[in-house]
């Protein structure tokens, strides 16, 4: 008899995405995984994937992936097949918490870029009571270090990677992706937390740290959105010279074409339309260049910056 | 003499003070000051040199007209290394 096929619906307004499989724990992990973000209910759905447990091609007894992997475990050694709808792409991952990351990660990707509501922005999103800094800036640049700062000063950390901007009330809300910190973040964040992190109900390991939801860490309440106060450059390559610490107002027509590079459909979409469309909310969200500097005193510039006075 | 106007291939997006223009054939984009934007406006028609010059004075009444010319002119070169104007040619 073919087991039936369980259905988990997740998102974030306007989008929603869908899993199906005929795997109960993956199921099962999937509901506690993408439990934080709810489908939106009038959402269409803007990404499907079919993920099947297919038949270990690896010699018995290969530990081929040294990690927290509990639902694989819980199900025994499996390879999965993950495959989405309707492009028919398909990608294969080692254990269930793999195939849904690999799944978390493909539904940001298909954040749709011709929407004319929203746009999705590489970036962090933090949120200090209701009001929201969005941290962008190129690999390295050290924007996860800045939002674990302002997490550890009191800021709700929504996501550490992606965000998705109203464009006509500059609401923002969290890309529907765990945080993921690499091990280096675990001197920042102290031992106390990262025990906590590597306990967390959704939390899993990655090959460069873990993935968890920052909610089950602190247990503090989270807004669903926050509107967006303040948008922080780091390493911006036309940025004036400051010192250590120090922040610089962009201007707007400037901050609209430092938001490009960081559109999650930035290769899709056109620069032009691009410019047309960030250049509302370019003009009413103040940017700001700020340097490289002790991470106390960058937390206190970015509350300083969403309050509108840096 | 030589009129410029705005090139059709050009959009532009008003941003608070500033203009954003775009050009779409070399997909470059070009931020201009609060004064450039006024003066970009302006090529909407076929404008000279002069034209410029003068629509600068009688915006910024406090600039001598040497000033002014050299900063039309330094617009007007701007612009048209970044092949965002044309030229009439009288």
């Amino acid at each position: 008899m073919r087991a039936p096929i369980e259905t988990v619906r997740w998102g974030q307004a306007p989008f929603a995405f869908r899993l199906e499989t005929p795997d109960p724990t993956l199921a099962a992990r999937a509901r506690e995984v993408f439990a934080t973000w709810p489908a939106p209910p009038s959402a269409s759905c803007a990404a499907a994937f079919r993920v099947d447990r297919i038949a270990h091609e690896e010699p018995r007894g290969c530990d081929a992936v040294a990690r927290d992997d509990r639902a694989s475990s819980a199900s025994g050694a499996a390879r999965w097949r993950i495959v989405a709808e309707p492009s028919g792409e398909r990608w294969d991952r080692e254990s269930a918490d793999d195939a849904l990351r690999c799944v978390e990660y493909s539904a940001v990707q298909a954040f749709v870029p011709d929407t004319s509501a929203a746009i999705a922005i590489h970036g962090a999103l933090v949120d200090f009571g209701g009001r929201g800094a969005l941290v962008v800036g190129p690999q390295l640049a050290g924007k996860s270090s800045l939002a674990c700062a302002a997490w550890l000063d009191g800021a709700a950390l929504l996501s550490d990677d992606v965000a998705l901007v109203d464009l006509a009330s500059a609401e923002a809300r969290p890309g529907p992706r765990r945080v993921a910190l690499r091990h280096a973040s675990r001197e920042l964040l102290g031992d106390g937390v990262w025990r906590r992190i590597l306990a967390a109900r959704s939390s899993v390991a990655t090959d460069e740290g873990w993935c968890f939801h920052p909610s089950e860490v602190d247990g503090r309440p989270r807004r669903a959105k926050t509107t967006l106060a303040a948008v922080i450059f780091l390493a911006r390559s036309a940025r004036p010279a400051l010192a250590p610490g120090a922040v610089a107002r962009i201007a707007p027509a400037h901050a609209v074409l430092a938001w490009l590079p960081y559109l999650v459909a930035a290769g899709r979409l056109d620069p032009g339309d691009a410019i047309r469309r960030v250049a509302p909310l370019a003009a009413r969200v103040a940017a700001w260049d700020l340097e490289r500097g002790p991470l106390p005193l960058m937390v206190a510039r970015v509350r300083k910056a969403i309050a509108g006075n840096a | 003499m030589k009129r410029f106007r705005s090139c059709s291939d050009v959009d532009a997006s008003q941003v608070g003070d500033r203009l954003v223009l775009y050009h779409r054939r070399t997909r470059k984009a070009l931020v201009l000051n609060p004064s450039g934007s006024e003066l970009w406006t302006r090529l909407e028609r076929a404008r000279s040199a002069d034209d410029l010059m003068g629509a600068l004075v009688e915006r910024y009444p406090s600039l001598d007209r040497e000033t002014a010319r050299r900063d039309a002119e330094a617009f007007l070169a701007e612009l048209g290394a970044h092949e965002m104007l044309a030229v009439d040619e009288a």
